[in-house]
């Protein structure tokens, strides 16, 4: 069955739908709470109210404006960064995957996932092309949570400076993508 | 292009990657809604930084965690079925039983919004005058609300609850919607349960329709949602 059918049964309260919706996107949302958050209990903090807040709010889903693994990994991001500016962790985390993999104990090593399908690497060697200075400041908020003032802050440049890279490199990006007919 | 959209354009980047603070994020949203130039810049770079969570390895989390959440999905979903089903009858007073244990202050206090609700003449914003189709605004009260909001909006065959503004309602919790029926004074489980994101906005479809319903209140209660409101009402909607 279709996202976008079990979504339909989800708004209906039925909990089975909602089970399979989460088993197929716990990974995708678990994996980017842990790497903006760097803590595995705030991650699954940060996974539970999302998928709680998918639960309750299942009628605000519009298929129109994306898939259902946007809109999951949408919520994820919100409640990250909400997670990150209550708890100021900002020292403690930005793990890479790589870091994630090693973090991760071995017995449970087994779930991570190793699908990494064509729109991951089509997205991966889009990040690629970026020049560093644009996605440093692209990660830094989107990943890390800051605010364009502190990545000014952080990286010692004038706001301006930081809000020209970060929409040269949202623009770059999406020109990549397109050219790679990727869309989430 | 206006000065003021050159200025709105270049913020629009920080906007869809989150960067803006929540008082930024707002004053954007509002300057945005008023700029067709600044939406579709806003739409562009969207597209991309919706892209961004495609790049991350996916882990599985804890078995414990899809433990944690079915419990609380399993108890709500019981609660909403219960409700729904009752709410598809003709409304009949509830069984005594928690009218004995239902205790003074939130009594007292529903009592008091029910009243406000009641007196709050005005309230009403109707979409059109259509007899099928209106919106009610409510009544906020509690701390944090001072810029809180909300309505409940009636179609011929709907209805919906519409938040903006609240705050969290709190970890473990969530917030419960409560019916008073026309001719009854005690609130009675509406079966929708919500929560907020993080700008304060939120909704929930109103099960069973509410042609008899003549307030709909708004309580905070622990997560998976009570029989019987255990805190005073934070929003109260007056039907009638």
């Amino acid at each position: 069955m279709a996202d976008e059918e079990l979504m339909l049964l989800v708004r209906r309260a039925d909990p089975r739908a909602f089970a399979l919706v989460y088993d197929r996107h716990c990974g995708a949302a678990y994996g980017l709470a842990y790497r903006m958050v760097g803590s595995r209990g705030l991650a699954e903090d940060v996974v539970q109210e999302a998928f709680l807040a998918l639960w309750r709010g299942a009628s605000r889903y519009d298929g129109a404006r994306g898939s259902v693994r946007s809109w999951v990994l949408g919520i994820v991001h919100n409640r990250a960064i909400d997670a990150l500016r209550r708890t100021l962790v900002h020292e403690k985390r930005r793990a890479s995957d790589e870091g994630l993999d090693r973090t991760v104990p071995a017995e449970e090593r087994t779930e991570v996932e190793a699908v990494r399908n064509d729109d991951a690497r089509f997205v991966r060697a889009a990040m690629d092309t970026l020049p560093t200075d644009q996605r440093r400041v692209v990660e830094l908020a989107y990943f890390s949570g800051y605010t364009h003032t502190e990545i000014a802050e952080v990286i010692d440049v004038p706001l301006g400076t930081v809000k020209g890279r970060m929409r040269l490199g949202l623009r770059k990006l999406r020109d990549e993508l397109g050219r790679e007919g990727v869309t989430p | 292009m206006s000065a003021e959209d050159d200025r709105l354009r270049d913020e629009a980047a920080a906007w869809v990657l989150g960067a803006l603070d929540n008082t930024e994020a707002a004053e954007f949203v509002r300057r945005m809604e008023a700029s067709p130039e600044v939406r579709r810049e806003v739409a562009e770079l969207q597209e991309a930084a919706d892209a961004l969570p495609f790049s991350v390895v996916p882990v599985g989390p804890p078995p414990e965690l899809r433990d944690r959440i079915m419990s609380v999905v399993e108890a709500e979903a019981e609660l909403l079925h219960a409700t729904g089903a009752r709410a598809d009858r003709p409304y009949r007073p509830p069984t005594p039983w928690w009218r004995t244990m239902l205790r003074p202050l939130p009594v007292a206090a529903f009592a008091c919004v029910l009243l406000l609700a009641g007196v709050a003449a005005g309230l009403l914003i109707s979409g059109g005058g259509s007899e099928s189709s209106r919106t009610v605004a409510a009544q906020v009260t509690g701390d944090g609300t001072a810029n809180a909001s909300a309505q409940v909006e009636i179609d011929a065959d709907s209805a919906q609850l519409v938040v903006d503004g609240m705050q969290p309602p709190g970890a473990g919790h969530v917030y419960q919607v409560w019916y008073v029926h026309d001719g009854q004074t005690d609130p009675v489980p509406a079966g929708a349960l919500f929560d907020v994101d993080s700008s304060g906005q939120g909704a929930a479809a109103l099960p069973g329709g509410v042609d008899d319903v003549k307030s709909v209140l708004v309580s905070v209660e622990p997560a998976g949602g009570s029989q019987k409101p255990t805190t005073q009402p934070v929003i109260a909607a007056n039907l009638s």
